[in-house]
């Protein structure tokens, strides 16, 4: 059976680090060593979890979840992030989840083209500088009304590890990343973070209790973290996909400045 | 009770960074813009205030009201950049 060889999660945004140098530089450090692990394994396959921020898609999508199934992804060139060169995708793997995930009884279309904008490009940065290796985005729908729940987003991960464990090739390597968050509010004059929320969910990813969020709803979440904190829900799939029991390694700074709280981890698997 | 947002409106934000002509006219004329859209009165005058209330007001997508503000604040696009990073990155990807 095939393996995924690391699991982590880390922000997908970076901000102007002008007067906040000294924090902005601990928020890079994190990002390049959650990056690194996943860079240095040399994955056959990236499964990236993201949301797209309407570059692509409109107001109504199609279904709960979509994957990526091109063979190139060009960026979308957002935030001044480079366009050239694509990435590789894997449109094999790709079709191939969304067939198991579909039996499974999860919501998923295909994506055949995306131009991937920061969500994606930003943590690619550093898990995939030389943008070299194969991904496969997998795109969680929070513009669909309603949203998928965090229990919804449990449940596909847990497809993505029985999918890979199960189905894949014996020797194929595969690392998961989920990516967005934490707490941060996107469109609102008042912009803060919640530092406490964020180090609570932290807290129970590296103790191995991230199931526990599956448990909670995008209402609560989103009164408390903000419409961009649902985007921890991408970190619960990665955490269900790999059985993560905790985490090895994990980094947190309070951005305000960024309006965002900015944390990663690498998770350890069971 | 926010308002709703209108197709003409929604689909201006949407295109803002996806067709150039679109992000050219917002910027360099705005109003004969908003005029060939018929955007409605309190849509063009939120437009004209520019920030996320007046967006909010009019009943704009969270991220499409960053959207827009990107595309009219110089100084929202000069923050919300990667390119701080992107000189020492990519020296570290060649060292690989």
């Amino acid at each position: 059976m095939a393996e995924i060889v690391v699991a982590a999660t880390m922000p997908h945004i970076l901000m102007a680090p002008g007067g906040i140098e000294e924090r902005a530089n601990r928020v890079l450090a994190g990002m390049r060593e959650v990056g690194s692990r996943i860079a240095d394994v040399r994955p056959d396959v990236l499964l990236i979890v993201s949301n797209d921020h309407l570059f692509n898609l409109d107001l109504t999508p199609p279904a709960s979840f979509l994957v990526g199934v091109a063979e190139h992804y060009a960026p979308f060139g957002d935030m001044d992030i480079p366009r050239a060169p694509a990435i590789p995708g894997n449109a094999e793997f790709g079709r191939a989840l969304t067939a198991s995930a579909r039996t499974a009884g999860v919501d998923v279309a295909l994506l055949e083209s995306v131009t991937p904008d920061h969500g994606i490009m930003v943590p690619m940065l550093f898990a995939n500088p030389e943008r070299t290796i194969p991904m496969v985005p997998v795109y969680v729908n929070y513009m669909r009304n309603p949203a998928p729940e965090p229990g919804d987003c449990w449940r596909l991960g847990e497809v993505i590890g029985e999918f890979v464990r199960q189905s894949r090739p014996a020797d194929e390597r595969v690392a998961v990343l989920g990516t967005g968050g934490l707490s941060h509010w996107v469109g609102y004059d008042e912009q803060g973070i919640n530092e406490t929320f964020d180090r609570e969910f932290l807290a129970d990813l590296a103790a191995g209790n991230a199931r526990r969020w599956s448990l909670e709803t995008n209402e609560s979440i989103e009164r408390l973290a903000g419409n961009g904190g649902l985007e921890i829900s991408n970190w619960l799939i990665a955490a269900a996909a790999a059985n993560a029991k905790g985490g090895d390694y994990n980094f947190y700074v309070p951005m305000p400045e960024w309006m965002t709280g900015m944390g990663g981890m690498v998770l350890a698997e069971s | 009770m926010t308002a709703q947002c209108s197709p003409e409106l929604e689909n201006m934000v949407l295109q803002l960074f996806r067709n150039p002509d679109v992000l050219h006219e917002v910027r360099t004329n705005p109003e004969g813009y908003f005029e060939k859209l018929e955007l409605n009165d309190e849509e063009r005058q939120a437009l004209r205030e520019a920030t996320f209330s007046s967006l909010d007001r009019i009943g704009l997508h969270p991220i499409l009201r960053m959207h827009y503000m990107l595309a009219v604040n110089p100084g929202l696009a000069e923050h919300v950049t990667v390119k701080d990073y992107l000189p020492q990155l990519i020296r570290e990807a060649d060292r690989g």
